[in-house]
């Protein structure tokens, strides 16, 4: 038989070549499996999850081994600046001002320790989008934790990941005003891991409304509100136009029949009703306080301790520093001559440095300077909180006339919401980690 | 036939159909071929098998420090830290975890570390090469004045 005879034949070899090109193929198909880090990515993922959580709970609940800070330190090394004393070698002013002035916290935790700080910075809002702070006797404080976390960090992480510490506490929740702490480089965004805790601050300001005194607190509001009967008190301007404003939208009387215009009325009261609790105080038709207004209130409290702490005359902080100043130089007769003391002086002068930047007034005497600061914080305050809460009071409003009985849900919401808006005991702390490559 | 065929190994000749020499190459390329996409195929699975098994053990040396982070236990202090002292009395319920694991397969040891100091429960055990760890970082209470951070180990391996 005659071999089969065609024009087009292929080798045997191109099949052999193909099927070696699939199994190629199929083999980098696999190398993904074989050689993936997902698994191991994710258990990395989650591991530092928790490690940023375990590392912030590590942090508040551990002591430094020994911290200290210096109080008015900063404020000295000017002053000592001024008369040309050198503070920046080791020399006879520095041991000195270590000696006489340092203030050292032993055995507290760092949570204490941040709480401590953010109560005594007390920060007001500048108007723009930052804030100042007011009390500079403890601005050396900020340093030290500072360091002191800084401290904590460096060999717990060793250099593997890069960390930001944020801790603030804002007494009225989303306003600048209270303390804040920050260190390390702003984190990235897509890889880095965030903790927050919550800790609580040793401030318990307390208010005395007629033959009462209510502690500022969350739980002692909420049953003062109960006790006065806030959402049903006819003798609040503010609460009586609302009640009347509801119950006749609810009636359809005119002229509140119409939901916008009975809208914007409510928005109007309640708006002067949140900046009397919130600022200068709740007053009654007799014009008698009701309540004070919880930023006046907090300020009080803040002011007096600096003021207190300004002004004591005989106390060992006066003889100290005035035995401290009188070491630097004999000849500082600008501030022995006043009738303050050293330390109101050098106080004075730099409130007046900060106020003369926000109001370009200056001050002759502490108290003055101090009231003067209250009434302007009060005043920015009130600016600030038109805009931050302009946008819940319309959705808390909008959730009133959305209720089936707007005056019932006017009763129940009114307190809860007004208390909504305070942290005053509680403070934040917030720490991101992200990795570091090397 | 002619003597091109010989000439024209891969190409087609329209003077010849059986190509009886370029079968045996073609054969061993092709038993080549198979046997290294098996063998990548056996690779994959037992990366992928030692890979699972891994992660499987690093989940429950995990699971271990979460036990033994548990406030319910003596060593814990009120804020969440370990109390050195008591945590070092602390064998019976190590023990007690230990024999709970056995039938599964795991060994394992606890190590604490702070500063300088550091622990392992127990102390004699014998350590193979191949353990898998999982750490959590706490903070140690040495006594009523330092509270220092310190990392809490577990130290797993597959009882052989």
């Amino acid at each position: 038989m005659p071999p089969p005879r065609g024009q087009l034949a292929v080798s045997l070899l191109y099949d052999t070549l193909l099927f070696a090109a699939m199994v190629s193929l199929s083999a980098v198909l696999l190398i993904p499996a074989l050689v993936s880090p997902l698994s191991s990515d994710a258990s990395i993922e989650k591991h530092r999850e928790l490690q940023v959580d375990d590392v912030l709970h590590t942090l508040l609940v551990s002591r430094p081994d020994s911290f200290s800070y210096t109080f008015c330190g900063s404020l000295l090394d000017a002053a000592a600046g001024r008369l040309g004393v050198d503070t920046t070698s080791p020399g006879l002013y520095t041991a000195v001002r270590l000696w006489i002035l340092d203030n050292e916290p032993h055995h507290e935790s760092y949570e204490a320790l941040i709480a401590e700080d953010l109560v005594s910075q007390l920060r007001i809002p500048d108007g723009s989008d930052g804030s100042v702070r007011l009390n500079l006797l403890t601005t050396d404080f900020d340093d030290a934790l500072r360091d002191a976390l800084h401290q904590f960090f460096t060999p717990l992480f060793q250099g593997r990941y890069a960390y930001n510490v944020s801790a603030q506490w804002h007494p009225i929740t989303g306003l600048r005003f209270g303390g804040e702490l920050f260190l390390g480089p702003p984190p990235p965004p897509l890889t880095s891991h965030v903790a927050t805790q919550q800790i609580s601050v040793p401030l318990t300001p307390a208010v005395r409304i007629g033959n009462t005194t209510i502690i500022l607190s969350q739980y002692a509001l909420a049953r003062y509100f109960t006790a006065l009967n806030l959402t049903g008190n006819r003798s609040i301007p503010e609460v009586a136009s609302i009640r009347m404003v509801l119950s006749d939208y609810q009636h359809q009387t005119p002229p509140y029949d119409s939901r916008p215009f009975a809208e914007a009325a409510v928005v109007r009261n309640l708006s002067h009703l949140l900046d009397g609790f919130l600022i200068d105080g709740i007053h009654d038709t007799s014009n008698a306080t009701v309540f004070p207004g919880i930023a006046n209130a907090t300020l009080d409290a803040l002011l007096a301790r600096l003021n207190n702490a300004a002004q004591q005359k005989n106390t060992t902080l006066y003889e100290s520093v005035g035995d401290l100043v009188r070491a630097v130089d004999h000849t500082l007769s600008e501030l022995n001559a006043s009738t303050t003391t050293p330390l109101a002086s050098l106080m004075l002068g730099h409130f007046n440095q900060t106020l003369d930047s926000l109001l370009n007034t200056t001050f002759p005497s502490l108290p003055e300077a101090i009231a003067a600061c209250k009434d302007w914080v009060l005043n920015q305050t009130t600016t600030t909180v038109h805009i931050l809460f302009r946008p819940m009071l319309e959705a808390f409003v909008t959730d009133l006339f959305d209720a089936g009985d707007c005056v019932l849900a006017f009763q129940t919401m009114l307190g809860s919401w007004l208390l909504d808006r305070l942290a005053i005991q509680s403070a934040y702390v917030t720490l991101t980690i992200w990795p570091v490559h090397p | 036939m002619g003597g091109n065929r010989t000439r024209h190994l891969l190409s087609s000749n329209e003077e010849a159909v059986t190509e009886e020499y370029t079968a045996l190459p073609a054969l061993c390329v092709v038993v080549i071929g198979l046997t290294l996409f098996f063998l990548l195929l056996a690779h994959a699975y037992a990366a992928y098998q030692a890979q699972s098994e891994t992660a499987h053990s690093y989940h429950t040396a995990e699971l271990l420090t979460e036990k033994l982070l548990d406030p319910a236990n003596a060593f814990i202090t009120p804020g969440g830290a370990i109390d050195l002292a008591s945590f070092m009395q602390a064998s019976e319920p190590l023990t007690q975890l230990q024999q709970d694991y056995s039938p599964l397969g795991f060994d394992f040891l606890f190590r604490l570390t702070a500063n300088t100091t550091i622990v392992t429960l127990p102390a004699d055990a014998y350590i193979p090469t191949n353990y898998i760890v999982a750490s959590r970082e706490v903070s140690v209470v040495l006594n009523d004045a330092q509270t220092i951070p310190g990392r809490l180990s577990v130290l797993l391996w597959r009882q052989p």
